[in-house]
Parts: C-alpha cells; sequence; structure tokens
C-alpha cells in the first residue's frame, strides 16, 4: 500500500508537471508562462522606465563609441563615428523595440512559420516556397553583399541585432515568444533580404491574368477591350502631367501578334479558378506623396508630403529612426528588418514613395514533358527544368517536409495541373522579386543625397516593387519619377495569360532606367502620385493597363493647383481630406433616378440625407454609408450576373468603366440583370441597388440612426500583428475617409505613415504613425501615436545637429562601447 | 513547530532557486524537504501549497504594481478573466497546487524509509 501511494503521488507530481510543461493547442506551457519569475509578469513596462533612463552599454564587434539618445515618443537618434557602427547600433535598438515583429516577417517571407506556429500555417509556407521567395531572397543578397557600403550596412544591422538577441534570456524575450513558445534565432543579412521580399510581395504580387483570361473566353475581345480598357474612359490626372515631352530615343518596342491571346483562352477548355490562398488587391494598399516648388510654398523653399497606404497593425511596420554618421544625417522612417532609412528627409532633400503597380508578375502557361516535370515545351522543343529544394520544418511533427520546386526560365512553378483547390493549366511565375539587385542601395544613397542629381543616381540602382519616388530639395527643385526595373513589353503583354512555350510572349528586356517615367520642375509647381496611371497614352511604353482608380490624384491635384502660399499644415489637412471625387462624379446622376421613383419612408429619408451631403466622408456623417454600400451594391447588380461565378478567377470592371456607363451608357446592355425574365433598365438597376443597401445596412445596424455614422460602418481597427490577441489590439478608431479619398482609411487598411517636411536652410519635418515605436504591448508607447493620428495631428520630428543638442524633448542618453 | 520551518525552507529554497532555475523548481523543493522532514501528509500539502503561494503572491504583487498591470492585465483578457488581481490569484493558486502535491509525494515517499527505520529500531 504504501508503495503504491508513493509511486501514486509522485507519478501523478511528474504528470502535473509535465502537463504544465507543453503547450495545449493554442494554450502556451503554462509553467513557465504564469511563473513571476520567468512568464509574462517579468514583461510589464515600469511606465517611461524602459526608454527613458541613461545607460551605458558594453557591446562585442563595434568599432567606436556610438551615442543614442531618445526623444519623448521613443525615436532613437544614433550618433556614429562610421556607418558600420551606425547599422549596428540601428539593428540594435530595432531589434529592442521590434524583435517579434522582424522575426515574425521574415519568418513568414521564408515560408517559416510552421516550424514554429505548426501545421496550420504549411499551406502559407508552400506558397511562399513556390513563389521563389528563397530565390530572390538569395539572389538579392548576393548583389548587395558585393557592393562594399551595402555589405557594411548589412553585416553592421546584423551584429546590432544580435548583440540585442544574446543578451535576451527566457525570462527576457518578448512576450509573444512566450505566449507561441518559442525563442527568437540568430539574424542573418538574408533575412533583410527577405523583408524586402516580402514587401516586393505585398506591392507587386498579384496578378489579374487568370481573370482576364477567364473574361476573355466568356466574353471575347472586343467587349474585353470594352469593359477592360487600358486607360481610364471618364477621368484620370496622370503622374506625369499630361504634356510632359518624351524627349528620348525610343527602344524598339516587341510587336504584336495576331490572335495572342485567342490561342489561351481557347485551349484551356474549363474555366481557370483563383490561385489559393491568393488574396486578391485591396484597395487601401496604396499611398499618397507629392511636393510643390517654391513658388508655391510660404517658406520660399519646397514642401514635401508623402503617406503609405498598408494594413495597418500593431507593431506598426514602421520605425522611426535619425541616423548620423560623417557620411550622413538623415531622419525618417525604416522598415524593421532593413537597415537605413526608407522615406525621409536630411538637410538637403527630402523624398517619399508611392507603389506604381507595374505588371511586375506574369503567369506562363507550362507544358511539361510527362509527370516527371523535367522538361518543359519552349520554341519547339523540350528544355530542362531546375529544381530546386525546399524543407519545411513542421513544429510538433518529427518529418519536415521535403519538396522539389520546379524552375523553368521564366521562374518558379507555383501552380500544377489538377492539385487540390486549383483548376487551371501548370503555372511559371514571371516575377520581379527574383531579379537580382540592391535596392538597399538606392536608399542609402538618398539618405545622403545632397541634390537632384544624387537623387536620380540613386534611382538607378533600385529593382521593385516599382516606385514613385517624389523628391524636393533646398535647391528649389521637385521631381517625381515612377522607378524601378520595368519589363519591356508589347502592349498587354501580361493582362491576360501567356504562353511559356513561346519565346514571344518573354519579357524582352528593360525600358532603360533613363526613360521610366518621370518630371522635373513642371510648370505646373507640384508633382504627385497616388498609385493612379503613371502616364497618359501617349508614353511610348506599356506598364500595366489598370492601376488605382485616379479619385485621390484627382482630389489632390486639384487642391494642390489650387494652393498658394501653403505651408506644412496645408498639407497636414490635404492628407487628412475625406472629400469623395467619386460622389461628386456619379451621385447626381443616380439620385435623378430616384427622383423619378416613388418612395417607402425610409428610403425617402435616405434620399435625402445623400441630397443634403457635402460629400465629405467624415467619422459622424450617415450619407457616406449609405453612399458607399451602394455604390458596391450597384457595381454587383450591374455585373454579377454576366460576369461573376463561383469558384472562378475574376475581377470587375473598373470603378472608372462602371461610371462611365452608368453616366454616358444607360441604355448598355449590361444592367439588364440576365438572370431574371424581365428587361432592367439602368434606373431599376439603380433603385433595386439603392433599397439593398438600405436593408443590408439595417440589417447589420439596425434601422437609420446614429449607428450608421461613417465611423462605425467603416469601422477601422488596428489588429496586433497575430491576429489572434485581441487585448493587443488598438480600442476602435474613430475617423473618416476610405478607399478613393485622400485619407485612405478603411477598415483594416490606411495612413501607415504620414510626414511634411518643409525644406529650407533648417528643414522642419512632422510625421507619425498610428502605433507606437514600442512594440511591447505593455509599453506606454506601444501606441502612443494613434490617438494623434486618428484627429489628423501630426508631431514635430525632432531633427538634431549633434549628438550633445540640447533640447526639452530629449528624454535619456545611451553610450554604446565597444567591448 | 517542524511545519513553520518547513515552511520558511520551503520559502526561501524556492525563492532563490526561481531566478536561475526553471519554474518546475517549485515542485522538487517542496518534495525534497518533505522527504526529508515531514511528518504529516496534511501538513506537508499544506505548507508546500502556502510556501510556494507566498513567494509567487508576492512577486506577482510586486510585478503587476510596478508595471501598473501593463501586461498582466491584458493576459488576464486573454484568459478572460475580469482583471490583473483575479489572474494573480488563480495563478498563485496553480502554482501553491503543484507544489502541495509534491510536498504530498515527498511526505509519501519518506513513509518508504521511515517504516523500515522503526522497524530497525524496534
Amino acid at each position: 500500500m504504501k508503495y503504491l501511494k508513493a509511486f501514486l503521488s509522485v507519478g501523478f507530481v511528474i504528470g502535473l508537471v509535465y502537463a504544465l510543461s507543453r503547450p495545449w493547442g493554442v494554450v502556451p506551457a503554462l509553467g513557465p508562462f504564469i511563473s513571476p519569475f520567468t512568464g509574462f509578469w517579468q514583461n510589464g513596462e515600469v511606465p517611461f522606465a524602459e526608454h527613458f533612463g541613461d545607460r551605458e552599454l558594453e557591446l562585442d564587434s563595434l568599432r567606436d563609441e556610438v551615442t543614442i539618445r531618445f526623444d519623448d515618443v521613443g525615436v532613437p537618434h544614433i550618433f556614429a563615428k562610421n556607418n558600420y557602427d551606425l547599422y549596428y547600433a540601428q539593428g540594435y535598438v530595432t531589434a529592442r523595440d521590434r524583435l517579434w515583429q522582424m522575426d515574425l516577417q521574415t519568418r513568414a517571407a521564408a515560408g517559416r512559420l510552421s516550424e514554429v506556429l505548426g501545421s496550420r500555417t504549411i499551406e502559407m509556407d508552400r506558397k511562399a516556397r513556390r513563389m521563389g521567395m528563397g530565390y530572390g531572397a538569395e539572389v538579392n543578397l548576393e548583389s548587395t553583399m558585393s557592393y562594399p557600403a551595402s555589405r557594411e550596412a548589412l553585416l553592421g544591422y546584423t551584429a546590432g541585432i544580435n548583440a540585442y538577441i544574446d543578451q535576451l534570456s527566457s525570462r527576457t524575450i518578448p512576450i509573444e515568444y512566450k505566449l507561441l513558445g518559442y525563442k527568437p534565432e540568430r539574424w542573418t543579412p538574408i533575412k533583410c533580404m527577405y523583408m524586402l521580399e516580402q514587401m516586393t510581395l505585398t506591392l507587386a504580387g498579384r496578378a489579374d491574368d487568370l481573370a482576364m483570361t477567364n473574361l476573355l473566353k466568356s466574353l471575347g475581345q472586343d467587349t474585353v477591350n470594352d469593359l477592360y480598357p487600358d486607360y481610364p474612359k471618364l477621368q484620370e490626372s496622370p503622374v506625369i502631367p499630361v504634356g510632359t515631352p518624351w524627349d528620348f530615343i525610343r527602344k524598339p518596342i516587341p510587336a504584336s501578334i495576331e490572335g495572342e491571346n485567342e490561342v489561351l483562352a481557347d485551349s484551356t477548355e474549363e474555366k481557370l479558378s483563383a490561385i489559393p490562398l491568393s488574396e486578391p488587391m485591396v484597395e487601401g494598399l496604396g499611398s499618397n506623396n507629392w511636393a510643390i516648388a517654391a513658388g508655391k510654398s510660404a517658406t520660399g523653399y519646397p514642401i514635401l508630403s508623402n503617406d503609405p497606404h498598408l494594413e495597418l497593425t500593431l507593431p506598426s511596420s514602421w520605425y522611426k529612426v535619425q541616423l548620423h554618421s560623417p557620411d550622413m544625417n538623415v531622419y525618417g522612417v525604416s522598415l524593421p528588418g532593413i537597415p537605413g532609412v526608407v522615406i525621409g528627409f536630411n538637410q538637403n532633400v527630402a523624398w517619399g514613395v508611392t507603389n506604381v503597380d507595374a505588371d511586375v508578375l506574369d503567369l506562363y502557361k507550362i507544358q511539361f514533358r510527362d509527370a516527371t516535370h523535367a522538361e518543359y515545351r519552349y520554341n519547339g522543343q523540350w528544355r530542362k527544368t531546375r529544381k530546386r529544394m525546399e524543407m519545411i520544418a513542421v513544429k510538433g511533427s518529427s518529418d519536415s517536409i521535403q519538396e522539389a520546386m520546379i524552375y523553368t526560365h521564366h521562374g518558379p512553378v507555383i501552380n500544377y495541373e489538377g492539385e487540390k483547390d486549383y483548376n487551371g493549366p501548370n503555372l511559371a511565375a514571371r516575377w520581379i522579386g527574383h531579379e537580382p539587385g540592391n535596392n538597399f542601395r538606392t536608399f542609402y544613397e538618398l539618405n545622403k543625397a545632397r541634390n537632384y542629381d544624387d537623387y536620380r543616381q540613386a534611382l538607378t540602382y533600385y529593382v521593385g516593387p516599382a516606385q514613385n519616388f517624389v523628391f524636393a530639395d533646398n535647391s528649389q527643385n521637385i521631381a517625381i519619377t515612377a522607378n524601378g526595373k520595368l519589363p519591356l513589353k508589347r502592349q498587354d503583354q501580361g493582362k491576360f495569360l501567356l504562353d511559356g512555350s513561346r519565346p514571344a510572349d518573354d519579357w524582352q528586356g528593360w525600358i532603360p532606367a533613363a526613360q521610366n517615367p518621370a518630371v522635373k520642375n513642371p510648370p505646373r509647381g507640384y508633382v504627385s502620385s497616388a498609385n493612379q496611371h503613371s502616364t497618359d497614352p501617349t508614353y511610348p511604353y506599356y506598364i500595366n493597363w489598370r492601376f488605382a482608380p485616379p479619385e485621390r490624384a484627382i482630389r489632390i491635384n486639384e487642391r494642390l493647383e489650387a494652393m498658394t502660399q501653403a505651408t506644412a499644415d496645408s498639407f497636414r489637412v490635404l492628407q487628412n481630406d475625406n472629400y469623395s471625387i467619386q460622389a461628386r462624379t456619379i451621385l447626381p446622376t443616380l439620385l435623378d433616378y430616384l427622383r423619378t421613383t416613388p418612395l417607402a419612408p425610409k428610403q425617402k429619408a435616405a434620399f435625402q440625407v445623400l441630397e443634403s451631403w457635402d460629400k465629405v466622408n467624415s467619422a459622424g456623417a450617415i450619407a457616406p454609408s449609405i453612399f458607399e454600400e451602394w455604390a458596391g451594391a450597384l457595381g454587383k447588380a450591374i455585373w454579377d450576373d454576366e460576369l461573376y461565378s463561383k469558384g472562378q478567377a475574376f475581377r470587375y470592371p473598373t470603378r472608372d468603366r462602371t461610371m462611365f456607363m452608368i453616366i454616358n451608357q444607360p441604355d448598355a446592355r449590361w444592367f439588364d440583370n440576365v438572370k431574371t425574365p424581365a428587361k432592367e433598365t439602368i434606373s431599376d438597376i439603380v433603385v433595386q441597388s439603392f433599397r439593398t443597401a438600405l436593408d443590408s445596412l439595417t440589417v447589420r445596424h439596425g434601422p437609420m440612426s446614429p449607428t450608421w455614422e461613417w465611423a462605425k460602418v467603416k469601422d477601422t481597427e488596428i489588429l496586433h500583428l497575430s491576429r489572434a490577441l485581441k487585448p493587443f489590439n488598438s480600442l476602435p478608431i474613430r475617423n473618416g475617409g476610405g478607399s478613393s479619398m485622400v485619407n485612405a482609411t478603411t477598415h483594416h487598411h490606411g495612413p501607415s505613415w504620414r510626414m511634411v517636411v518643409e525644406l529650407g536652410p533648417e528643414p522642419r519635418a512632422y510625421g507619425l504613425y498610428p502605433g507606437g515605436q514600442s512594440g511591447n504591448p505593455a509599453s506606454p508607447l506601444y501606441m502612443s501615436m494613434i490617438a494623434k493620428w486618428e484627429k489628423g495631428e501630426l508631431n514635430e520630428l525632432l531633427y538634431l545637429k549633434a549628438a550633445d543638442d540640447k533640447n526639452d524633448r530629449l528624454q535619456s542618453t545611451w553610450t554604446l562601447k565597444k567591448n | 513547530m517542524r511545519p513553520v520551518i518547513n515552511y520558511f525552507i520551503i520559502l526561501a529554497a524556492t525563492a532563490l532557486l526561481q531566478l536561475v532555475l526553471p519554474w518546475w523548481i517549485i515542485a522538487v523543493v517542496p518534495f525534497a524537504v518533505c522527504m526529508w522532514r515531514s511528518s504529516h501528509p496534511d501538513m506537508a500539502f499544506l505548507v508546500s501549497l502556502a510556501a510556494v503561494s507566498t513567494v509567487w503572491l508576492a512577486y506577482a504583487t510586486f510585478m503587476h504594481r510596478t508595471t501598473e498591470g501593463s501586461m498582466s492585465d491584458r493576459i488576464a483578457e486573454l484568459f478572460s478573466l475580469p482583471s490583473g488581481m483575479a489572474l494573480m490569484f488563480s495563478v498563485t493558486l496553480l502554482g501553491g497546487i503543484v507544489a502541495g502535491f509534491a510536498g504530498l509525494a515527498g511526505y509519501y515517499v519518506r513513509q518508504l524509509f521511515v517504516r523500515e527505520q522503526s522497524v530497525y529500531k524496534f
């Protein structure tokens, strides 16, 4: 009996300890997690103690002493005596504030999430591997490491991150590691490349090729040309002002092939499904930037603005930093995981970026010789493929998944005929993310640029994702360049699926960098971009057939046109502009149809709200909720019956094309709902969709009342990167805006950084992002800038000249000494 | 008197050893102490529970207070508990129970030897 008691009780305790030492599903191993000595308790932050206290650190592999001064929003101002130390310190403080974010994002890019999250992320990882993210990162690492300045930056940055990681213990690692039950691993330079690949994927990793091929198949070339034109039919205000001369010697443009697209459309019998796990292009992944010349400003110098729109997350996409070395003194935002400043300013220049949205991802139909995938058809012959082994380790499983990725000369095969959840041919991806280059060098050169020539030179190193680089300097220059390596193609090449066996469908080289769309000091006195068409149709090369809808650009350009004596505050107001060009364009026409229709009392009330609306998507207005819902319902009512079928790759005609038809082609056959025996007119569809919109708002938000306020319907929220830890999310955001407004705030996307720079003898700059410098949810600096962002305010950015500058906003000093 | 001394031995040893060793030392210490010098199963359980609970409650309270609940309140929400305080008591209880059962196991293992000793004596 006593043996049994002893045996059972010891067994029970061992079982209990074991059960508390391992994770159960999403619940972390409770023992270490709840222990006050090692668990989450240790991640609480004493308000302001972590960020604000002088410190002296002795660190390995530093070359000289570095001084870091922290200001009141937690921005590190780094003063180093050489660039290696500069990036070392940047790596160290970025890791201090954002380690888990950097880890997660590079893991996602590398297809290594399953290693720490288990089997639920295998498909995501497989997709990253198939997309060739690793291949792209490797070729980019090679070219980046071969240039001394970028090599030094990558090595310094890596050493700094590792110096931080090395002094962590299981007690001090960030809370997310404790919750997910894994430990930080050492940083390597290729992880910086993975961050760049991830950005390229976000901004230039989607293709409409399958959707357009389906449409071509069902509608025919003429109708597709009509409904999916290569340039807006109603209105546009391109990045490069209309009339800008193209004074360069054009490269010959590849000739079109007769019936090129029909061949493919016919050869694939069934309709193609969308690529599994591919997300459609969201409106809200775009950006604004602009600059005005001295003639329009009150300061006598140019002023520049930039607000990149991304998914809004906590921690934020951006991290503010000032970098000072004998080479440079630059301030701006960096992407955690990449050394240097991506958007910012220095003593002499300021610059910003928006996405060009060039078509730099094309899909090719591949015909393999047999099931071994060893050879594929090309130019009438069989060509060998290359194999690249990828291994996905899975947490909680002893076997890792081994898969051979097949590479053609176009690029990797991303989908195979006959595989699960996919109906279509073998697809190879030709993608700018696989092109070797040194994007870092562009930012490095911009960080220390002194003038326009430096800016133009810096841009030549950039590969992709192509960006509209806006620029202003102290010598009164303003400029904008749609910049990146842009493939030389025939018109519409890659609008549809391409034939991987036909040499004429290959990319035919590149548009010469000097011929990328650009303008310097245009007579109108301002430059701007909002992801719209780079140029009007007179530009000799094909970049893409569709860009972001033109409304933001039109509004920005109208406002800039009218601006005189502008200041930074005029720009701040424009960044927060909620005026709806879309409503101005289409609402009067739509309301006319309602006016001639008898309406029920509730509809009448909604009609009156719209009629008296100032067309501003402000937070407290009800009209924008009705209009946005209605516009969406109307688009579906017009197109779904003819064009849409479930499970197939599909895209709607552009908003511009739809509005053009409503205004100028009221008798178009597309208004009739072919699923009903009756013959509907435009008036029927407009009225029906109005009722549908009101009904669905009522279902979601109750009868019309303050619950229909735009801020509540839009429901902007900023989620923690895990998307699963609710207590780490922001509180609900109350602001205006919308996808077609300059203030492009939507449910989960929006201005991820707002910056305004007044150039001059002393630059004055303002900016913030909806988050905070610290990535620790317990830090007072975790979301300290959200409240001001929500109100549309900006912080002045503290630009220091020297390490011993005096300023009331400076809180603490760190001295980094070599060990 | 013996239980009180045991309480302080466990308290001091777990407090110190947890600074360097993993969390499961809160089971090892009560087990060892009770195997060494406990005389009653109920006391072994209660003393171990009380000693580790004291340490955890004190340190958790200190961490919770000095950080103004900045992390503990959020984790409480994650575990659907009303507040960081509620979390603190739940955590303390759980740590205490682990220690209590370990102490009890220590007592039963001690009994294996104690009887043999008595037989030998008489």
